[in-house]
């Protein structure tokens, strides 16, 4: 008793002494951390947990090679003592070293072989680095030691894995080996009568579904384990049936879950997909003959289409479902239709049996046109009618509606069921063709139309509520950019911004307008306009994938580089955390043993950690640290220095994924017919070449970082490697050609890739050659270099007289707006190579420098001299065409709306501009022209800063 | 079209439609991906016929003894596919897995001020057991109410007899 209290006390002033460390670790001061850590270890330097702890807060301030010897030294030691193993793990894992973990454990588990904790960890530290063969070992040994049930069943999994995602990809022999040992390894639990939790019984069906035992799987199903299961048994039984084309059971099944719930969709998919293969088959055999007298209707099998629409129509008889009228049978019409037309092409049978598809859409219209679904639900099947049909029911619905140009809607039904025909109108292409003078009106119509429903409808609605009528402003803003591409003039673009913002004021809670209202001030070129809007839409964690494309992305090249920084930091840090903490997900699995999830994970983990958005903000914020680098200091403490690969090896470039969700942004576009945006040829086309584009980039990171590293690789290979990626790059651009600008036809779709502008920017001429620079001063050149300076002089001159001249013209253009978007868009381009190309100046200085240390002979100082002068010489140069640039960009730092805005109103919308006198817009649309000018205003002046700052630091190498 | 199907994780790269309305919190990865690993069978999504998510129910079943329980985590349907029952079909599908988990009831909190919500919890059977005070932290902070439906094996009804006072959240088992 006397030791174990002894022991207590001491693992209580142990607990107290550290205590301080892990809080200072916690609130991530960490050099007060190692204080405290040397603070105990002056006491009791033999404390290894102490020890292992000012390892952890050596590596988290950065000083990694301390912490490793300090790892070493206490792996040396053969610990076992969880709490001091737990601190190293951290350390490995931060290292990326998870190998380190497990041999860890398994010397642990040496020196303390009975210990569950230490065999969990063990098993655990192999999950993490996806040791399927290794797992399987250690659960196995921690089931020898400790027989419950969970560690036997991560044996199993870990079998599993092995088989459907590790070596049994490759060879299936080993595969089936494999499979078969862990059903075999299955059967032993049931036959000891142990198989009991819901996880273990599931467990089991993957391990039958992974062989294709699909029969014994539906007999699990069936029998006892099957009630341990909490998931939808009959929909379970229904995937396994399919595997076995087992068609009549699926068709009797389906009915019967059918007829207790009408609106289930996939039931009902599953149902018509048994009747036509049974159709089909029957044709074939034709001796299927059912006697029908005894059967009830549910167990008669429905095998032709005739049965399947009777079916359909007992149960739109039997009407509602919790007294909601339901979809699910009426759009199961359309189906039948939809399966029989592409089964017999040609004939008229589907008519037959169901009429005129397009009296199916008039229903389907009449019963549900005032829900909001009603249009998506139809837009699935508007294939069934051709072109000119799909306009003969878009004009039978609006008659159908009854609202006019001289009437509006009189009840808020009428509201939704207008709004409906309208958005199906321009679903089936009425609105394609018509003139601008048409699309005005109808402009005009629609804001009017969009005041009368907000004052009328709109009064009752609580702020989170999404209002009815602002689906008319949305429908307004998509003919508003039609007409802006019709035209090609910004005029239109500003109006569906006031139109936009008004309807937000109302509405502040709808994301449909803040959408649109981030992608038009991108289309103008205004990220800071943007950014407020985006910040209203509150967009975290996840979304910063899955939306980062509609704005982050969209940052650097409108000239907000400091919004940028910001926003490139916030998401590679949750990139980061979020792939760090991923495996721990997979712990959790088999902690609570959700099998069927781990491969989920595991796909989930590599989509987060090949993302598209991932890599391209890790490339973009490297080149926004170079914009912003300022001191010769702030140059050495760069993050890209840092990193021990090159960038374009760390990425993965076959598996990068393109996690953007497109199809949030709502429209009604006949386009939209042929399927989500996310798979449109267009979308795809300019994924790719933001796929090129990212290369690219990545390339010139590369050879920036291996400029700026030079004297950080061996002495022999400096250059070699410099000249090598300097190739490379030059290579992928050259290989890219010219990039051609398509159009950028819909509002809703993804903007167009930048490739082309930023292939059009002078990257090549003026990076290119100064690269040469960087060669010729490392193998001191004379003659070359003066040569190369030359080039490079007159490549940055060109740059800059060409930016100075659209930017001096800008106030003549005919759209002020169009060509101050193109042109802050090369100049951020401009910028971006500016300050690339004072990088590379001082590097060219570094060298200089260092080659004068170590020069022993006299006559070489001679040659570094005149060097100096011609890289002093080019550094003035740069000096001056930014000071020019300066100059030409003073004037655009006013804020005072141009006056060609002001002129703008008297074109074609002086009636729009009536409407919007109406509805007290017509301050509104000023205030619109003044925020674009405002914030261009403050981005210009921040590029100025950018230029400020740039001429000083090359004054500082000079 | 209220089938319904496991939520998974990529279901979370296009769940933005329903997401971005202002009533539905977006949480950090490891809190959906926490009810993923532990309770896959509460988490379910139902998707349109074009393929978007229309809706989702995020729940877990946690509790001792007679207090084993299914709770509502999150319950949400994107403002396109509202007012279709979709919710009641959500709601069913999560006590059903609580009846075969074998639980005594289900639980949810809801902001004494959302009326639509608390009036459709009503409709399904649901009763306000207590009102928590001061439950949701904000400007100024909001109480909730505790409701509750009994579940079949709770034949006494004994889970649903409303407390008469109310109770502070640190006062929640």
């Amino acid at each position: 008793m006397s030791y174990k209290g002894a022991h207590v006390q001491d693992s209580c002033v142990l607990e107290r002494r550290l205590r301080p460390i892990y809080d200072w670790l916690d609130a991530g001061n960490y050099k007060k951390a190692i204080q405290e850590c040397d603070k105990v270890l002056k006491k009791s330097p033999n404390l290894d947990r102490a020890l292992a702890l000012k390892a952890l807060s050596l590596l988290r301030s950065g000083k990694e090679s301390s912490c490793i010897t300090i790892l070493d030294s206490l792996t040396e030691k053969q610990l076992a003592d969880d709490a001091i193993l737990q601190v190293m793990t951290m350390c490995y894992r931060e290292l990326q070293q998870l190998e380190k973990v497990s041999q860890l454990y398994e010397v642990a588990l040496k020196v303390d072989p009975t210990n569950e904790e230490l065999h969990t960890h063990l098993f655990m530290s192999y999950v993490r680095s996806s040791d399927f063969k290794q797992q399987q070992k250690a659960a196995m040994a921690l089931y020898k030691l400790v027989p419950k049930n969970p560690y036997y069943c991560w044996a199993v999994m870990s079998a599993l894995l092995q088989a459907i995602r590790g070596e049994g990809v490759d060879h299936p022999k080993k595969k089936s080996l494999l499979l078969s040992l862990a059903e075999r390894m299955i059967d032993k639990l049931i036959q000891e009568n142990k198989l009991e939790a819901e996880q273990e019984v599931q467990l089991y069906i993957m391990v039958l579904e992974a062989q294709e035992k699909y029969d014994k799987v539906l007999e699990v199903l069936d029998s006892n384990f099957g009630t341990k299961l909490s998931g939808d048994l009959p929909q379970l039984r229904l995937v396994y049936l399919k595997h076995l084309n087992r068609w009549p059971d699926i068709n009797v099944l389906c009915k019967k879950i059918l007829s207790e719930s009408v609106d289930r969709w996939q039931i009902w998919l599953s149902y018509l997909k048994s009747v036509f293969e049974l159709y089909i088959s029957n044709n074939h055999s034709n001796n299927h003959q059912q006697d029908l007298a005894d059967v009830p209707d549910l167990d008669v099998v429905d095998d032709t289409p005739e049965k399947a629409h009777e079916f359909i129509c007992k149960l739109v008889e039997n009407g509602s479902d919790n007294g909601f009228l339901m979809r699910g049978p009426y759009l199961a019409r359309f189906e039948l239709c939809k399966q029989m037309r592409e089964l017999n092409k040609g004939d008229e049978s589907a008519e037959c049996l169901l009429g005129d598809p397009m009296e199916l859409f008039i229903e389907y219209f009449r019963k549900f046109g005032h829900k909001p679904c009603c249009v998506s639900d139809l837009r699935e099947y508007l294939e069934l009618l051709d072109g000119e049909r799909r306009l003969e029911m878009a004009g039978k619905l609006i008659r159908e509606v009854g609202i006019t140009s001289t009437n509006i809607p009189q009840t808020e039904q009428q509201m939704q069921r207008h709004i409906c025909a309208l958005q199906l109108s321009r679903l089936c292409g009425s609105h394609a063709n018509l003139s601008a003078e048409l699309i005005k009106a109808l402009v005009t119509a629609l804001s009017y139309h969009y005041l009368h429903g907000h004052q009328e409808y709109g009064a009752k609605l609580l702020s989170t509520d999404q209002a009815p009528a602002d689906a008319y402003t949305l429908l307004g803003a998509h003919f508003l950019y039609d007409l802006h591409r019709m035209t090609g003039t910004s005029q239109p673009l500003l109006l569906a911004i006031v139109l936009l913002k008004y309807t937000l004021k109302n509405s502040p809670c709808n994301f449909h307008l803040k959408l649109l209202l981030l992608r038009l001030y991108h289309i103008l070129g205004s990220g800071l306009n943007a950014q407020t809007i985006y910040d209203s839409l509150d967009i975290k964690h996840l979304q910063f994938d899955s939306m980062g494309y509609a704005h982050c992305s969209m940052l650097s090249s409108s000239g907000n580089f400091g919004l940028a920084s910001t926003l490139f930091d916030t998401t590679v840090k949750f990139f980061i955390t979020n792939y760090k903490d991923s495996s721990d997900h997979l712990t959790f699995s088999y902690k609570y043993g959700s099998f069927s999830k781990l491969s989920e994970f595991m796909n989930f983990q590599e989509r987060l950690g090949c993302s598209f958005h991932y890599a391209n903000t890790l490339v973009e914020k490297h080149f926004v640290s170079f914009v912003h680098c300022n001191t010769i200091e702030q140059v050495w403490a760069l993050d890209i220095l840092n990193n021990s690969k090159y960038m374009s090896e760390t990425i993965n470039w076959d598996k990068l994924i393109i996690n953007h969700n497109y199809n949030v942004y709502v429209s009604w576009d006949p386009e939209r017919i042929n399927g989500p945006i996310e798979e449109w040829k267009e979308t795809k086309d300019h994924n790719e070449r933001d796929s090129k584009l990212l290369y690219i980039k990545c390339t010139l990171l590369d050879c920036m970082q291996s400029a700026l590293s030079i004297f950080k690789a061996p002495e022999h290979r400096r250059i070699d490697q410099l000249k090598a990626k300097v190739v490379a790059w030059k290579e992928t651009i050259k290989g890219n050609g010219v990039v051609e600008d398509s159009e950028h036809k819909l509002l809703c779709m993804r903007l167009l890739s930048k490739l082309g502008s930023y292939m059009r920017a002078p990257y090549l001429q003026v990076l290119g050659a100064m690269f040469d620079v960087v060669e010729a001063v490392y193998i001191d050149d004379m003659e070359q270099c003066t040569q190369v300076i030359a080039i490079t002089k007159e490549a940055v001159k060109a740059m800059t007289s060409d930016i100075c001249e659209a930017l001096t013209g800008e106030s003549k253009s005919p759209d002020v707006y169009i060509t101050r978007k193109v042109n802050l868009e090369h100049l951020s381009y401009v910028i971006e190579i500016l300050s690339n190309v004072s990088l590379l100046c001082l590097v060219c200085w570094e060298i200089i420098k260092n080659s004068q240390c170590g020069a022993s002979k006299k006559a070489k100082k001679k040659v570094d001299n005149s060097t100096r002068e011609s890289i002093t010489n080019l550094v003035m140069c740069v000096k001056e065409e930014i000071t020019k640039l300066d100059e030409v960009l003073k004037p655009h730092t006013n804020e005072l709306t141009p006056l060609i805005v002001s002129k703008m109103g008297s074109t074609i919308f002086d009636d729009l501009n009536e409407q919007l006198t109406a509805m007290n817009l017509s301050e509104e649309e000023g205030s619109v022209a003044d925020i674009l000018t405002k914030a261009y205003a403050v981005t210009i002046k921040e590029l100025r800063t950018v230029l400020k700052t740039k001429s000083k630091f090359l004054s500082c190498i000079s | 079209m209220t089938t319904l199907r496991p939520f998974t994780c990529d279901d979370m790269y296009k769940f933005n439609n329903v997401n971005l309305d202002p009533l539905t919190e977006t949480y950090g990865l490891s809190f959906y991906m926490q009810y993923l690993a532990h309770w896959p069978e509460y988490f379910q999504v139902a998707e349109s016929p074009s393929g978007d998510i229309m809706g989702y129910i995020m729940g877990k079943a946690e509790g001792h003894g007679d207090n084993w329980h299914g709770h509502v985590t999150a319950l949400t349907v994107s403002p396109d596919y509202r007012r279709l029952g979709l919710a009641a079909s959500l709601m069913n599908f999560l006590e059903d897995v609580s009846e075969r988990k074998r639980a005594y009831f289900v639980d949810l909190f809801v902001r004494v001020s959302n009326k639509v919500a608390i009036n459709m919890y009503n409709n399904l059977g649901y009763i306000v057991y207590r009102t928590v005070l001061e439950y949701y932290s904000g400007d100024p902070d909001e109480d909730a109410y505790d409701m509750r439906k009994a579940c079949s094996r709770d034949v006494k009804q004994k889970s649903v007899i409303p407390l008469t006072h109310p109770v502070r959240p640190e006062d929640i088992d």
